[in-house]
Formats: C-alpha cells, sequence, structure tokens
C-alpha cells in the first residue's frame, strides 16, 4: 500500500492552522486535481478528483470519512473509491514547534518577485515568500496519505499511485502553510 | 520576421524539426556522417508521436525473419504493398520502403544499439487473405528498454496514455490480449513500472532517444516550436524557432528535417482532408500541421491518397480525461469483441467490427440519396455477458462505467431510444446477430476470420473469437468518435532523397520531410500497422544521406 508523509513548519500558531484547516471548504481546492466536493455531514463527504497516472486519467469519487476529530492536534479519515476499487485514508496533525529562524535569502526586487511569480504560475507550485522576521510561533504540519488499488489491477495502480501521491501531498501542506502565512501576515 | 541575413543565434548541419521516429532517425544518421546536428521539438518531451503509437514497425524480409528460418522473398512482401497501396503509391518511393527498410532497420540495430525483436505469430492485417501475406515475422518492436538509462531525459521522453506500461507483445499475447484482461500479470506489470521498463512504443522511443540524446549527445530542446522556415536564393537555410515567448534563429547548413507528425489537432486540415465532419486524437496536442504550414508557406506541394482506409481508428473520450490540457480520445477495439456489435443511426451493422480495414471506409461511405453519411458516427452496443468478461478501456470487466458515457437499458429497444437510432431494428439486428453466433459464422460480414482480428479483438478461448451473442440484459451502448493517431491521407510530397517538392516540380534546397509530415505515397490507399513508424525510420535515414551529401 502506497503511503508517503510530507511535513512543514508554518509560522503561525497552531489554533490559527487548525481555524483553517478544521473547515475543509478552506483547502480542498489546493488538493492536485481538485475538481469538486460535497459536505454530506460533519464527517463525511464526497470529493471528485482528477488523477492521472499513466495510462489512467480518471476523474475519481472518493467518500471521505473522519475517524478521528481531535482538535487542534489531530485529524484522521478513511477515503473510499466511489466509482473505482480504491480505499485509503491520512492523517493531519499539528504540533506546535519552534518557529524557523527567516530565511537568509536576499530580498527580493520587483522584478525577481515577478521570476518567482511566473515560476509558481507556470509549474503550478508554492512558492513560499521567506518571511522578513521570525515569528513567535509555528506549527509543524505533517500530512500523512496512504492509498491502496483493489482488484486485479491493484498492483499495477499501486505502483503508478506511489510517485504521484508524493508531489500532491507536499503540495497540498505546502499550500496551506503559504496561504496561512501570507494572511496570517497580512493581519 | 525579425531575422536579418547573417544574425544567427545558433547553428548546425542538420536541424530536425520533431523527436519521433522520423526526426530521430536524421539525426542519429546524420551525427554518424559527421555533421553536426539540433533536435527541435514543440511538445514538453521527446517521442512524438511514435510514442504514443504500438511500437510496431512492419519490415517485410527483414534481418530477424531470416535468423528465425522465416522465408520472406522480396517479391512475396512487394505483392502485398501493392495490393495495400491499391495503385495509389509512387511506385519509387514504396520500393524504397521495401528494399531499404531492411537494411535501415538493420543498420539501427547494428551503429545504434536499438535492440529488435520479433513480435512472434502476429499475422500481417490481411493474412491469408491477400497476395504476399504472411503469419507471422514482419512486425518488429523493440525488447524492453530501461527508463533509467535516459539519464536528464528520463522525465521528458514520454510514456502512452494508450498503450500497456512496461510490456511487450509477445507477453500480452500469452496473456490471452485484451479479451483475457483478468490474466494479465498485474504484478509484474507493477514492478515493471516501478523499474520503468518500458515496452510498446514507449519504449522504442525510448532506445532512439537514448542512441541521439545521451550516446551521442545531440542536443534537443523541448518546448520550443519551430514557427517559420528561412530562405535564401531559394533554399531553406534555417529557421525562426520560439522558446519561452522568444524569437530565436537556427542556421542549417546542410538542411531542415520537418518530422513534426500529422495535423490531428490544426483547427482545418483534418475536415478538408480528411473528409469527415469531425475529428478527435490520441496524439499530442501539438500535432498540429506545422510542417504543412511551413512547407506550403514555401511553395511546396501537398499530396493526398484516398482518405478512406487510412490509419485511424474510432473511440470515445471518457469525461474528465485530458492529456495536455486537451481531451484525451481512447482508440476502441472493443466492437470486434464477442457480445459487442456496430450499428448505425438505422439500428444496423454495416461491416466486419472486428477488422478496421473493412469497416473504417464503410464508415466514411457517402448516401448520394439522402446526402448523408449513413454510417457515421458508429455505435458500440454490448450486453451484460460482454461486462462480466471483458473492458472497456481502462475500465475493468465489471467495473461501473460513467453514465455519462455510456447509456444502458433492460431492452434493446429502450437502448436505441436514448441512444437515439432505430430501437426496432436494433432489435432486429441483435436477433440475426444471435443466430448467427450460434453458428459461429457472420454471414453478413464475415467477421472472424482475419488471424489478426482474432490476436487483436478476439478472445481466442471461443470457436469463432470474434463472436458472441448480445442475450443478456442490461444493455450496453455509446456513440463513437474519431481516434486519429495522426497517420493522415495529405502531407508533403518528397523525392526519393526526402526532399520537399516545390508545387511546380522541384525540390526545395535544403528542405527534407519524414513521417507522418509527408504524403504517404509510399504506402497508398491501405494501411498496416508498422508502416507508419517504417517509413519514418526511412524517410529520416534518406534524409540525413542526402544532406551529408550537399
Amino acid at each position: 500500500m502506497p503511503e508517503v508523509t510530507h511535513s512543514t513548519v508554518v509560522g503561525v500558531p497552531r489554533d490559527a492552522v487548525w481555524a483553517f484547516v478544521k473547515d475543509m471548504d478552506n483547502w480542498a481546492p489546493m488538493l492536485t486535481g481538485y475538481q469538486k466536493h460535497v459536505r454530506e455531514s460533519d464527517t463525511d463527504s464526497v470529493w471528485t478528483l482528477k488523477g492521472d497516472v499513466g495510462i489512467l486519467a480518471r476523474v475519481v469519487e472518493l467518500a471521505a470519512h473522519v475517524t478521528e476529530w481531535c482538535g487542534p492536534e489531530r485529524v484522521s479519515f478513511t477515503l473510499t473509491g466511489q466509482n473505482e476499487p480504491v480505499e485509503g485514508g491520512g492523517t493531519l496533525t499539528l504540533e506546535p514547534c519552534e518557529p524557523s529562524a527567516p530565511a537568509a535569502a536576499p530580498r527580493m526586487g520587483p522584478f525577481a518577485r515577478l521570476l518567482a511569480w511566473l515560476f509558481a504560475l507556470l509549474h503550478g507550485k508554492v512558492a513560499r515568500p521567506a518571511l522578513a522576521e521570525a515569528p513567535r510561533e509555528a506549527t509543524r504540519l505533517t500530512f500523512t496519505l496512504r492509498m491502496d488499488a483493489g482488484g486485479a489491477m491493484g498492483p499495477l495502480v499501486n505502483a503508478m499511485l506511489a510517485p504521484a501521491m508524493s508531489p500532491a501531498c507536499a503540495d497540498l501542506a505546502e499550500k496551506i502553510a503559504a496561504h496561512l502565512e501570507q494572511t496570517h501576515r497580512a493581519h | 520576421m525579425a531575422w536579418k541575413i547573417g544574425r544567427w543565434d545558433a547553428s548546425c548541419d542538420v536541424m530536425c524539426v520533431g523527436s519521433g521516429i522520423g526526426g530521430l532517425s536524421a539525426a542519429i544518421a546524420a551525427h554518424d556522417a559527421k555533421l553536426s546536428v539540433v533536435v527541435l521539438e514543440k511538445a514538453p518531451k521527446l517521442g512524438g508521436v511514435s510514442a504514443y503509437s504500438g511500437g510496431e514497425v512492419f519490415v517485410p524480409n527483414n534481418h530477424l525473419m531470416a535468423a528465425a528460418g522465416i522465408v520472406d522473398p522480396i517479391e512475396q512482401g512487394r505483392a502485398y504493398l501493392r495490393f495495400l497501396a491499391a495503385g495509389w503509391a509512387d511506385p519509387g518511393k514504396q520500393e524504397q520502403l521495401l528494399t531499404r527498410g531492411p537494411e535501415i532497420v538493420r543498420w539501427f540495430e547494428q551503429r545504434a544499439g536499438v535492440r529488435w525483436k520479433l513480435v512472434a505469430g502476429f499475422p500481417d492485417y490481411h493474412y491469408p487473405k491477400a497476395p504476399g501475406t504472411v503469419a507471422t515475422g514482419r512486425y518488429l518492436e523493440c525488447e524492453l528498454f530501461a527508463g533509467k538509462s535516459l539519464g536528464e531525459w528520463k522525465d521528458k521522453t514520454y510514456l502512452s496514455p494508450h498503450m500497456p506500461n512496461g510490456i511487450t507483445h509477445d507477453e500480452m499475447f500469452a496473456w490471452g490480449g485484451f479479451t483475457h484482461i483478468r490474466g494479465w500479470d498485474f504484478a509484474l506489470m507493477g514492478k515493471r513500472f516501478r523499474d520503468d521498463q518500458r515496452g510498446f512504443g514507449p519504449g522504442m522511443m525510448g532506445w532512439f532517444v537514448k542512441a541521439a540524446m545521451v550516446d551521442r549527445a545531440i542536443p534537443a530542446h523541448v518546448g520550443c516550436a519551430v514557427r517559420e522556415l528561412i530562405v535564401e536564393g531559394g533554399a531553406v537555410v534555417g529557421v525562426r524557432a520560439e522558446k519561452d515567448g522568444k524569437d530565436f534563429f537556427v542556421r542549417a547548413r546542410r538542411g531542415v528535417v520537418l518530422a513534426a507528425g500529422g495535423y490531428d489537432w490544426h483547427p482545418r486540415f483534418p475536415r478538408s482532408f480528411e473528409l469527415l465532419p469531425s475529428w478527435g486524437s490520441m496524439c499530442q496536442p501539438t500535432v498540429e500541421g506545422d510542417a504543412l504550414v511551413m512547407a506550403t508557406s514555401i511553395g511546396a506541394e501537398v499530396a493526398a491518397v484516398p482518405a478512406h482506409n487510412l490509419g485511424m481508428f474510432f473511440g470515445y473520450q471518457v469525461p474528465g480525461e485530458t492529456h495536455e490540457g486537451k481531451p484525451l480520445v481512447r482508440g476502441s477495439w472493443e466492437g470486434g469483441f464477442p457480445h459487442a456489435i456496430w450499428v448505425n443511426r438505422a439500428g444496423k451493422r454495416f461491416a466486419d467490427e472486428s477488422f478496421y480495414r473493412d469497416y473504417l471506409p464503410k464508415t466514411r461511405a457517402w448516401d448520394g440519396v439522402t446526402q448523408t453519411l449513413p454510417n457515421f458516427p458508429p455505435y458500440l452496443v454490448f450486453d451484460a455477458s460482454y461486462r462480466e468478461k471483458y473492458p472497456l478501456g481502462t475500465f475493468f470487466p465489471g467495473q461501473d462505467l460513467p453514465e455519462s458515457l455510456v447509456a444502458r437499458a433492460d431492452t434493446l429497444r429502450e437502448l436505441g431510444e436514448k441512444l437515439g437510432i432505430d430501437g426496432e431494428a436494433l432489435e432486429a439486428t441483435v436477433a440475426r446477430w444471435n443466430e448467427q453466433c450460434a453458428s459461429g459464422r457472420d454471414a453478413d460480414f464475415d467477421r472472424g476470420t482475419y488471424p489478426w482480428a482474432a490476436m487483436m479483438t478476439g478472445d481466442r478461448a471461443r470457436t469463432n473469437p470474434n463472436m458472441g451473442p448480445l442475450d443478456k440484459a442490461p444493455f450496453y451502448g455509446l456513440p463513437l468518435v474519431v481516434a486519429g493517431v495522426g497517420v493522415n491521407a495529405a502531407g508533403l510530397r518528397t523525392d526519393l532523397d526526402a526532399r520537399v517538392l516545390h508545387v511546380r516540380g522541384e525540390p526545395i534546397e535544403g528542405l527534407y520531410a519524414a513521417g507522418n509530415s509527408t504524403a504517404p505515397l509510399d504506402i497508398g490507399a491501405g494501411y498496416q500497422s508498422g508502416l507508419s513508424n517504417l517509413r519514418g525510420l526511412v524517410g529520416g535515414f534518406v534524409a540525413a544521406e542526402h544532406a551529408a551529401k550537399r
């Protein structure tokens, strides 16, 4: 069963991170391949994602069920494919941690900022700007995701899923972090 | 154009526009003739349409046949190619394919390390009904290719959304082919995927990219569209290309080889040249007819063969499936599976659904009385027995099919209504089909009589591999769309040295073309899989030979 973990430090207090992530509507569109999601209850929702793993470029519907809602520390969930034989789950954990020192990178001028923005736009990647000063509080955000394709094709699909999951997981965590740092700084 | 005489950003002897088998054949051959070469590729990865293909190269009288003790006299291959051409080929170009094909294939094995193998037991399309056909030996494919040996090009060389990962034809047929998908060794395929073992088109182009970009260090630029040919004194001397939104000008001292594929994604060319009201493509969206646009802009002649029987398929677009921002059309083999038929709007069968050489021209047939294409689009209809046993594209047997793709009904009449076809006629058609299935003989269209069709679309566990009744509800159906594979009816007219000919008849100095950018005057009005890759290989090679002598 492919399982990936990505961890990143957000220069924002844990309560603020939790306030953001506890509402899936806030971050759902940040998921790679996100099409839509429908909230059915506080613990259940159906997600429509477009996956592209080699020969399988599919729109997948996944039923998400929250199994542990333990704010502001952790949320755990299961995923069940509605139109594909795939199951999985994951955990999002939030831990207070020491703030990172501000990045030593030189301050970017307007042209460099434009280039960084263009790069992010073209490559779909998150360029988190360096913080001007060390935040007073920080949170380690760790996202773990596992998926297991069933059926006869399972071994092949799992082999294809594995390399696709890691960047998707990292991308989500970094987008959440970038969004929180940007909005927190604005306040 | 901002170019002024003498202001070149770079120069080389030979520039190859496109990185499919035609472009890389030219690049490798030119390099080995001591010429400096640059490859410019518009797509974000190397490999072109060849990497999306089955990786078959059809070579009568090839050296591996001889090594395996298979006798294939040249007259035999000639007879088959003439049958396919049906009078529409240029005899000289066809003879070039026949005589130089085996030599050039072997050259790439010996000089460039391309490891060919025979596809065992795979018959010519028309075997045994057409003259000169053989039961095995003419299809070559490559041994599995290790992607890791591509170095920096590993993730910049195309895999295919259309072909099985990491296996050979021999393995696929040994597992029973498409109809026996449940018996495929997916554990082995998963391991091969993790190890980046590549087969079919991606494997073949892996060997060529390695030979060109890794072993010979030929420079290649992806995401780099060539927009314009630069002419001095009537000769092509270079190009204007675009990369990252900027023009740059490259001089090509010995020649420019246009190997940029056909025109599947051009907004007008398919309708103009393929004579169908709509077109879809399995190719990369960058296949936009660039070679035709650039070459005709300087007076090149466009030639064509009858469009009715070339390499194309019908297929479907699964809602939501895209590649590189455009709809992904999947080719459909399912019409030849047991428990499935094709019908037209009138609810009637009109061809042997297992043999696309039969159904393509009949799908294009024009009714001059009603002024319609009565068989366009065709509809694929199948039953619950099919669903239990066979896949639909990448949907496994029994797996739910999207309602937005496939209509479902408890009766054939109701299915006809949902599809907008004559339900009463559909019932009668299926009743007749089911009667014929009982006898194992299709008296109407002779379905199941081609060994090639049995291997590609049949269930070889059955008496007639391509026949099975539609007698178990619910019933399913969908309209099919054109699934072009970049093998087009029209292209640039070239001579035996692959030089592009001006509309007045003389060669345009310094301009060559190969593969699907050229008119298929070497194959004529018919088709046989593996011929497109062969003509790319031969065209690119002879272009390099000529450029080396300029």
